[in-house]
């Protein structure tokens, strides 16, 4: 067999063994609305540890993070600071937001705005947001699982039909399953890219370099200013460091999947200890970028860095060991793109479709539109992925820029009686009218700083004048509620 | 008060730490009603700052390649030792944390709210 195939075949049985383990997991399951969008609210330490585990480590992270490591050099660092940071942000709001959540019933994001802000409008409007920035993240798994069979293929499969197949089996996995399948998948994602991550940030590094120290050396001898800031752009400096790790450190948890996820622990104490422990997972990504950096001095010149790290294993590895590694980021870019369509779909299906047009419909005929919708949320992904050439964390830089400017309206919402519905609505509308205007005109980042952070910045100097200005509101959140066995 | 107090599950073996006992030395669960939502204590907060200081706002002070540590470029090394340590703050602002809510007037402890008044 040629090695292609002997790639492409171990990548196939990978991808065929996560998946029948997440149809196991959810064929025995009676299906509500509740058990198939939140899994019941039951999950145990280790496995809403592994679920969020499961979502942060993407192709993003796989694929991205070692593309910019290659591609861009020191700026690419900010992935390792914003992720720690992240967690110890969620210590902070995500248990007083499951206690809310738990106290109101609460299912999504856009269920949080209805109950605090009394306002169905302003929750249509946050759902078809979210859906809105969560196309570009669901386009960037598609178009990783495409450059992943390319590459193990070595070109037979081509892209196109490579990332046409990674759409069918994601619907596929979602319409049977539901989020329970993808808990179960990303245990066996996780093994696999652990060991991944592992060999390659090892084996390449010693195999060409003799050694991570020479490594770095042969690098800093080569292209001296790569391994700083701003590496090898002209833009990408300090203070868009600061405020790109900050604006995405306060925006993990502000995607509506990640909000969700943390409504099925169980309890508001398992949030803070997963908190606690979670930085330590990413101790794994420095490895990936060791790949990206070996791979500026091994496969030089590269037109798209995100071919950087496959092409070094294809260089490095035998083939059966690809198939390996681009069955584990098969894995790790099917379990999220199956939670992001599942939750745009229900986002739009219960908090978009049925707040404004159909407030009498059922909950089943809520969860089949929702089934529908997984199919249109998959064709829009994918009619991106084919017709567009960004870089992977652009992509995401993009989706952080949009999904941080909840944070005002979640963060104020939890702790400032004060805040009121007028200053949320015209604090969101502002920071992503402003988005829009710099996105669209080529101006991120602008004066050297991060244009999401500008526009959250604006979007939180709004929602605090416009409340203040406008009379004070009932909020039930502030309000006692019963919140029993703490920890 | 019309909220309605429900006996939380005993069997938490999760929640041992800071947990008042009986005098036979069983923990007792509290039961709490919350005045809506509840702030994060201050020190809990300081704690959190610390690796937001050191992987994020010090930028300018670690991004240099030398000296490399342990064949690593310095900001390299200094984000992966921050990794290391972030849990270490962490769990410093949920020791905190706990006591805090521990010590909250709005935990009952075990007690039935106006049983001794």
């Amino acid at each position: 067999m040629s090695a292609a195939a002997v790639a492409s075949a171990v990548l196939c049985l990978i991808v065929a063994t996560g998946a029948a383990l997440g149809f196991y997991a959810g064929v025995h399951r009676k299906k509500n609305l509740e058990e198939w969008a939140v899994g019941g609210r039951g999950f145990g330490t280790l496995l809403i540890w592994l679920l969020m585990a499961g979502e942060v480590y993407t192709t993003f992270s796989f694929l991205g993070a070692s593309g910019w490591a290659y591609s861009r050099g020191g700026p690419a660092l900010y992935i390792l600071g914003y992720l720690s940071l992240a967690y110890v942000v969620s210590f902070y709001i995500l248990p007083q937001l499951w206690e809310v959540a738990r106290a109101h019933k609460l299912q999504t994001q856009s269920d949080f705005f209805e109950t605090r802000y009394k306002s169905k409008n302003l929750a249509a409007f946050v759902s078809i947001i979210g859906v809105v920035f969560l196309i570009p993240y669901i386009q960037l798994q598609l178009t990783g699982l495409g450059i992943i069979v390319e590459v193990a293929s070595s070109g037979a499969v081509a892209r196109t039909a490579a990332t046409i197949i990674a759409a069918v089996v994601v619907a596929a996995f979602v319409f049977t399953s539901g989020i329970r399948a993808a808990a179960w998948v990303s245990v066996v994602k996780d093994i696999l890219l652990l060991i991944a991550a592992v060999s390659i940030g090892i084996v390449v590094p010693y195999h060409y370099f003799h050694g991570i120290g020479p490594m770095f050396a042969a690098i800093a001898r080569a292209h001296p200013a790569h391994l700083t800031m701003p590496g090898a752009t002209k833009n990408l400096g300090h203070a868009w460091y600061i405020s790109t790790v900050v604006l995405n450190s306060l925006g993990l948890y502000m995607w509506p999947h990640n909000f969700g996820a943390s409504f099925t622990a169980k309890s508001s104490d398992v949030l803070r200890r997963n908190a606690v422990v979670m930085p330590l997972y990413t101790i794994t990504l420095p490895l990936i970028f060791l790949a990206g950096f070996a791979a500026l001095m091994v496969v030089p010149g590269l037109s798209n860095g995100d071919l950087s790290l496959l092409t070094v294993v294809q260089r490095t590895f035998p083939p059966w060991a690809l198939g390996v590694i681009g069955g584990a980021g098969a894995l790790a870019a099917m379990v999220p793109a199956s939670i992001f369509a599942l939750t745009a779909a229900t986002l739009f299906a219960k908090n978009f479709y049925r707040t404004i047009f159909a407030p009498t419909m059922s909950d089943a005929r809520v969860a089949q539109l929702a089934r529908v919708m997984v199919g249109f949320v998959m064709a829009i992904a994918l009619y991106f992925a084919m017709h567009s050439s960004t870089t992977l964390v652009n992509l995401l830089l993009w989706g952080y820029d949009g999904i941080t400017q909840f944070f005002p309206g979640v963060v104020l919402g939890l702790f400032w009686k004060r805040v009121t519905r007028a200053g949320v609505w015209s604090g969101m509308v502002a920071g992503i009218g402003i988005l829009a205007v710099l996105l669209l005109s080529n101006n991120d980042p602008i004066w050297g700083v991060n244009a999401g952070f500008v526009a959250l910045c604006v979007n939180f100097a709004v929602v605090a004048s416009i409340s203040l200005l406008t009379a004070a509101e009932r909020s039930e959140f502030h309000e006692p509620f019963e919140t029993s066995a703490e920890c | 008060m019309a909220t309605q107090l429900r006996a939380p599950a005993l069997d938490t073996p999760q929640c041992l730490p800071y947990l008042p006992r009986t005098s036979n030395g069983i923990r007792i669960p509290p039961f709490v009603v919350n005045d809506g939502v509840r702030k994060p204590s201050l020190g809990a907060a300081l704690f959190g700052l610390i690796p937001f200081i050191a992987m994020c706002f010090s930028v300018s002070l670690w991004d240099r390649v030398y000296p490399m540590v342990l064949g690593l470029p310095f900001n390299l090394f200094w984000l992966v030792s921050w990794i290391l340590l972030t849990p270490l703050c962490m769990w410093g602002a949920y020791v905190l944390e706990t006591r805090a809510r521990m010590r909250s007037p709005r935990s009952t402890h075990g007690r039935i709210r106006g049983a001794n008044q």
